[in-house]
């Protein structure tokens, strides 16, 4: 049970906080009960599912540099999500429909498992594209038209995360 | 203290969404597959919980919240049962 | 006045994409493509009108619960998507035809392309 958390112990504070912070908002007050008795919850449900959640050797941990390059990619994504919304808004109500939907498959240099995640989900959400598939660096993605397929495979926010990943 | 504009607007969101949840569900119903239905359904929920929260007076506003991050969450293990049930032919 | 202004505009708005959403859905083809309405506009419709809503309630800790609740639906809408498209795609039911599948991972060029139905 406590193998996990000793393979990643930063990362099962980190796992933990959040779960605290999770049970004071579902609580509503910062009572020192309530606090405690979050904080115990917390501890003792990141270390029961331990196992399964820290499985990489790689431990958790990020510097500042990451952190305000990451605000900076969800600034952009926001950006994203409202332009491709009036893009897909315009391909909908257009009289006579003008889609083209196709899969393309490409290779993904992602390595981390979170910043995979986030990256597939920004995916789904931002240009007339979502995520089908993903084992290892094989990805398959949908997409609403040609032009869509062609901007995917080399999308700024790519580099973006890239960069984050490698801690730059 | 909500003025007249405001007001209607709210009246107005809260029947138009209403009507799109009635579109949502003519889908449910006609789609030839079952991932359509899923997907539907999807929809409706999300409706679902934005008429609960607009029809909540802001006095027990704080009580529907805690509804609706249930509702959420159930919804979505909902979800996931029946993928899981399409993708194995068992649960 | 601008605050009600404000207000209503994110109402509005968000009732437009939800709105694109439910024509989508019953204008689409195919499932992979009902799936780009659902995906995406579900989601910044849900945030706006939650937007409003975060305006509108009285108190500290329910802005805090709204601020949950469109986190929470961000996060579980693309992951709800991925996961019906994984499974269609797996068994290969209900694609519209035409559709195209361009395979760019043994080779680099990036032309060609085949149709699949």
């Amino acid at each position: 049970m406590l193998k996990g958390v000793k393979r990643d112990f930063k990362g099962f504070l980190f796992l933990s906080s959040l779960l605290l912070v999770f049970w004071l908002l579902i609580s509503a007050s910062i009572d020192w009960q309530h606090v405690v008795v979050g904080l115990v919850l917390g501890l003792f449900v990141t270390a029961f599912w331990g196992d399964i959640v820290f499985t990489r050797q790689r431990s958790t941990g990020f510097t500042l540099k990451q952190f305000l390059s990451f605000v900076f990619y969800m600034c952009c994504l926001l950006c994203e999500i409202v332009k491709a919304n009036l893009h897909v808004a315009y391909l909908v109500l257009h009289p006579r429909l003008p889609i083209s939907p196709g899969f393309i498959i490409y290779r993904l240099g992602l390595s981390r498992e979170l910043p995979k995640a986030l990256f597939l989900n920004s995916i789904t959400l931002t240009p007339g594209t979502i995520t089908v598939q993903c084992e290892d660096d094989k990805l398959v993605v949908h997409c609403f038209t040609r032009e869509n397929a062609e901007e995917v495979q080399e999308w700024y926010l790519y580099r973006q995360m890239k960069k984050i990943e490698d801690g730059e | 203290m909500v003025s007249k504009l405001l007001g209607t607007v709210l009246v107005l969101v809260r029947y138009g969404l209403a009507l799109l949840a009635v579109l949502g569900m003519v889908r449910a119903f006609l789609g030839p597959t079952a991932a359509d239905r899923v997907v539907a359904i999807n929809y409706v929920v999300t409706l679902v919980i934005l008429l609960i929260l607009l029809s909540s007076s802001r006095e027990d506003l704080s009580l529907y919240l805690d509804v609706v991050l249930v509702f959420v969450l159930g919804a979505f293990i909902a979800t996931l049962g029946i993928l899981k049930l399409l993708e194995e032919g068992k649960l | 006045m601008v605050f009600e202004i404000i207000v209503s505009f994110c109402l509005l708005g968000g009732f437009f994409f939800l709105l694109v959403v439910a024509i989508g859905l019953l204008r689409l083809p195919d499932v992979f493509t009902r799936m780009h309405a659902l995906g995406k506009c579900d989601t910044l419709g849900t945030g706006m009108v939650l937007f409003a809503l975060f305006f509108l309630s009285p108190g500290l800790t329910e802005k805090m619960k709204i601020i949950l609740i469109v986190f929470m639906t961000a996060v579980i809408n693309p992951v709800m998507t991925h996961l019906i498209a994984k499974v269609v795609f797996k068994r290969q039911v209900g694609i519209a035809a035409g559709t195209w599948l361009v395979d760019n991972y043994g080779s680099s060029d990036k032309s060609g392309g085949k149709d699949i139905c």
